[in-house]
């Protein structure tokens, strides 16, 4: 249940987090924050929540943006970037929120394994 | 251990958001922050419009006083309708602040020298540059005399609170996306940024002077030369106002005590970079007369650098007292180039000199003291910052003379000083702020004299035509009343008399009004015929203005579109007379059978510098060769001194009428050239370097001198892809690489008012916006869009695309 919860808080706090706030990177702490809150003991897999929300958040508003604008200003950035395409720029933002989403889960992950003394290492 | 792994992963998030975060982590110019410019919640994405949508949320706007309305048209020109000029300048601030925001920080931050703040290190240079030579100092002095024009003030005032309220709506995520890429933040808007777009504007047209040149080229050639090589007029005048104008015999110069001559000998100075000579433009107007509708036609093309986003933005202006059309410069209030309901204007640059150097005479080896009229005068020494991102600032020591900065120090004698006086940062008049806004506001001939005599720099030839019928030509502006041939060497500096301290009265600058011929016109020539009484000197055009002359004067029923025909006409007088000598003087017996076949395609050749022709990219070789074989001397001594070059009309008549002088002699060989030699030595020279480019398929005139419109941060990404238009420097369509005609307007002052206009660019500055540069192409292929005069808020009869309202809080 928690795997769920930390799937659709960090999804959600993620996304309104970054509609409100002026900082580019608070998804790192939201999804520190989502993990930390709704442990679920596999920290790989509270890392790849961390890794899909972000990617999604940031690719699918890149391509959302981008879609209404032709790819007229991607297309022109990635000539910036070194004569990449719309596309790529969009997979490039897509990384960058999927670091920065894996990151701050692995990270909340493992600030609450340090106050589960009792819970044995999960087996994974 | 599970510490470990907590920190291990907190520090490589820290340091991965704080190197996306950073502009250059790695010293990579210019690798913007990454993190922020690709989020796509702030970065640049937040800067791709969507197509078909439109911003009209308009504004509540404190010192407004009545509600604004902003319509834009199909092609996003607004048209502004306000309840009085103060209202309509707010807005006018606000709406160039929303398209044009980056492109005007950046404007003012050239002009201040502060560039290097934002750019770093690879901009200092320019900024010191641009500091010396006294811009800010210059918007300062502006400031100061507007000041005394409380009014004008106001409307400068409410201008940039219009800029600012927009600023003040924006957060980060909407910063345009150059502030993004380089990563820094707009600032306020205030007047003296106003100050500096109009010197930056003034410095790309009255900064050109050969002072230095010309004095070590007399002492290179000598008297007898260089008085042969460099007349100061050129044998085939066609002057903006010819004699043949009655006023010029009541007009009296007055006395000029004797000028002392100048120091002779050679300057060994590193000259500060001056703009392109080929920066010009056209423009004419033809009385009712001699047009088919009966009503007058003014046209218009200032020839200027081309960028993106453009010099230019196009708007409308209404208010109960005032309806204007035309062309504004982000940053300056009122529309600079456009017609009204009673009037149309025009402008091109008058290449009058108004830049001396002056040599200064120290007493003291330290050079804190100089001689002036026998008396020892302190210099003033200001120590200049320039602040550099990411590294240490700079100090520029200046030193400042009665005469203005030392800028030039002699290489090999570091005693030889030359001080600079630049009439164009002096303090102007009181009246300089408001004359644009009334011109915007005229009514009739003497309603624009009235405003155009507050003019000062850079001096242009105003081009008039009203509704009336009147049309009317003044070479307007500040231009130094002179002693012969004053400034046009390095003068003395010990000596008032080397002072030029009067300018020539408004009343007696060259003007006509309603010739007998019909037309007035001008593109950059000499302003008055030779019997004009003031002395005045600088860089003129010869051939432009007698090609305009020759076709405005040869038919009657001029419609709009023969206007139209005639400013983009790629035909060149130059060519026409430079080619059929060039030919007569080619040895063809030397060519080889390929060269004898494109000499009988130069031979069918009209001239014209179309596009798809292959003629002129012979031609255009052909010359650029002969110049430096005819002219090979000059080519050779740059390499140690700074010198003069011929004119080109010079070396057209050297080809004609002067196959004895020495200059045909070619240095690098034993024996002495003949005209005939070394005009088939260029002509094989030519050859030898394009022969590879015309074996190409589809090689033509267009790809040969292909346009390149370039981002003004010059960020490839953002520039556009090179255009093949006709033209040439010498036609009136005068395309080159990178400068030519930034704003085409054609206006018929008829009952209707009907104007066409195009400019290389689009009405918005954000590259990610289907308007950045929608104008390239119908520009490139010389089309005209009809501008839409809107007679009221209710006037449909051209599409519109959104409505935008601004409210008084």
């Amino acid at each position: 249940m928690n795997l769920f919860f930390q799937f659709m808080a960090t999804l959600l706090v993620g996304f309104a987090a970054q509609w409100f706030l002026p900082w580019w990177w608070v998804l790192a702490p939201t999804a520190f924050l989502a993990a930390l809150v709704f442990h679920i003991p596999n920290r790989l897999i509270a890392t790849l929540i961390g890794l899909f929300c972000g990617a999604i958040l940031w690719w699918g508003m890149a391509f959302y943006l981008s879609t209404l604008n032709h790819d007229l200003l991607a297309g022109r950035m990635g000539r910036l970037f070194g004569g990449i395409g719309a596309l790529q720029m969009g997979l490039m933002a897509g990384l960058l929120g999927g670091i920065l989403g894996a990151l701050g889960a692995l990270a909340g992950n493992q600030t609450r394994n340090l106050f589960q003394k009792q819970a044995p290492e999960p087996a994974n | 251990m599970r510490y470990f792994q907590l920190l291990f992963t907190l520090l490589l998030t820290l340091g991965l958001v704080w190197f996306l975060n950073t502009s250059n982590p790695l010293g990579i110019e210019p690798l913007p922050p990454l993190g922020k410019l690709l989020n796509p919640y702030g970065g640049f994405w937040q800067n791709a419009e969507a197509f078909g949508e439109y911003d009209s949320k308009g504004l509540s706007l404190p010192g407004l006083s009545g509600p604004v309305n902003i319509i834009y048209d199909s092609r996003m020109v607004p048209h502004i309708f306000a309840e009085n000029l103060k209202d309509a300048l707010m807005a006018q601030g606000y709406v160039v602040a929303k398209h044009r925001l980056w492109q005007m920080d950046l404007a003012a931050r050239s002009g201040a020298g502060r560039l290097s703040e934002v750019m770093g290190e690879r901009t200092a240079e320019y900024d010191r540059f641009q500091r010396r030579r006294g811009l800010y100092r210059g918007a300062e002095a502006s400031l100061k005399a507007w000041a005394r024009a409380p009014d004008t003030m106001a409307l400068l005032q409410a201008y940039t609170d219009g800029v600012n309220a927009y600023i003040s709506t924006l957060k980060p995520k909407d910063y345009p996306v150059e502030f993004k890429i380089l990563d820094y933040a707009p600032e306020p808007w205030s007047p003296i940024k106003t100050g500096l777009v109009q010197k930056l504007n003034t410095a790309l047209l009255c900064f050109r002077e050969t002072d230095v040149e010309a004095t070590n080229t007399l002492a290179w050639l000598g008297e007898d030369v260089f008085r042969s090589l460099f007349p100061e007029r050129p044998q085939f005048e066609s002057s903006i106002v010819p004699d043949s104008c009655q006023w010029v015999d009541s007009l009296q110069a007055p006395s000029l005590s004797a000028v002392p001559p100048g120091p002779m000998g050679f300057w060994d100075v590193d000259l500060m970079p001056k703009p392109d000579r080929d920066l010009g433009s056209n423009n004419w107007a033809v009385s009712g007369k001699k047009t088919s509708s009966g009503s007058p036609i003014l046209c218009n093309d200032p020839h200027l650098p081309l960028s993106l986003p453009s010099l230019w933005m196009e708007m409308q202006i209404h208010t109960p007292d005032m309806n204007v059309y035309g062309v504004t410069l982000p940053g300056l209030p009122g529309i600079v180039l456009g017609f009204n309901e009673y009037v149309a204007w025009g402008w091109t640059n008058a290449g009058h000199d108004v830049l001396d150097w002056y040599e200064v005479d120290w007493t003291d080896p330290a050079k804190t003291h100089y001689l002036f009229d026998g008396q020892q005068k302190a210099a003033t020494v200001v120590v200049d910052t320039i602040k550099i991102r990411g590294s240490k600032p700079v100090l520029d020591t200046l030193v400042f003379t009665h005469w203005g900065p030392i800028v030039y120090q002699d290489a090999k004698h570091p005693k030889r000083n030359l001080a600079m006086r630049w009439a164009a940062v002096e303090e102007p008049g009181a009246s300089e702020l408001g004359f644009l806004l009334g011109i915007n506001a005229a009514r009739n001939y003497d309603e624009f004299q009235k405003a155009s005599s507050g003019f000062h720099f850079p001096g242009q030839n105003m081009a008039f035509a009203a509704r009336d019928g009147d049309i009317a030509l003044t070479v307007t502006g500040r231009f130094p009343i002179k002693g012969r041939e004053q400034g046009r060497f390095i003068q003395k500096g010990d000596n008032s008399a080397s002072f030029w301290s009067e300018f020539i009265p408004f009343t007696d600058l060259p003007r006509m009004k309603n010739p007998k011929r019909g037309f007035v016109s001008s593109a950059n020539q000499l302003s008055a015929g030779p019997n004009y009484p003031y002395y005045y000197n600088g860089d003129f055009n010869v051939y432009r203005g007698r090609y305009a002359d020759r076709r405005l004067a040869e038919r009657n029923n001029f419609t709009i579109y023969a206007m139209m025909d005639l400013q983009t006409s790629n035909f060149s007088i130059l060519a026409e007379e430079a080619l059929p000598e060039m030919l007569r003087l080619l040895d063809t017996s030397r060519l080889t059978a390929i060269e004898q076949g494109l000499v009988q395609l130069l031979g069918t050749w009209d001239y014209q510098f179309h596009s798809f022709k292959i003629p002129p990219v012979i031609f255009d070789e052909w010359w650029h060769a002969l110049d430096t074989t005819l002219w090979d001397e000059f080519h050779t001594i740059r390499d140690t001194l700074a010198v003069m070059q011929p004119e080109r009309w010079r070396t057209v008549q050297l080809l004609k009428e002067d196959p004895m002088n020495g200059f045909w002699d070619i240095l690098a060989t034993p024996e002495r050239e003949t005209p005939q030699q070394t005009v088939t030595e260029a002509f094989r020279r030519a050859i030898r370097l394009l022969r590879p480019r015309l074996d190409e398929a589809d090689y033509n005139w267009g790809k040969h001198h292909a346009v390149q419109i370039n981002h003004l941060a010059r960020l490839e990404a953002f520039s556009a892809p090179p255009l093949y238009p006709g033209g040439y420097a010498e036609a009136l369509n005068a395309t080159r690489p990178n400068n030519g005609p930034s704003w085409r307007m054609v206006v018929e002052m008829g009952p209707e008012i009907k104007a066409y206009g195009v400019y290389p660019g689009g009405q918005s500055g954000n590259p990610g916006s289907p308007y950045y540069d929608n104008f390239l192409e119908p520009w490139a292929k010389g089309l005209y869009f009809p501008l839409f005069f809107m007679s009221s808020e209710k006037d449909r009869k051209q599409d519109i695309l959104y409505e935008e309202v601004l409210s008084p809080l």
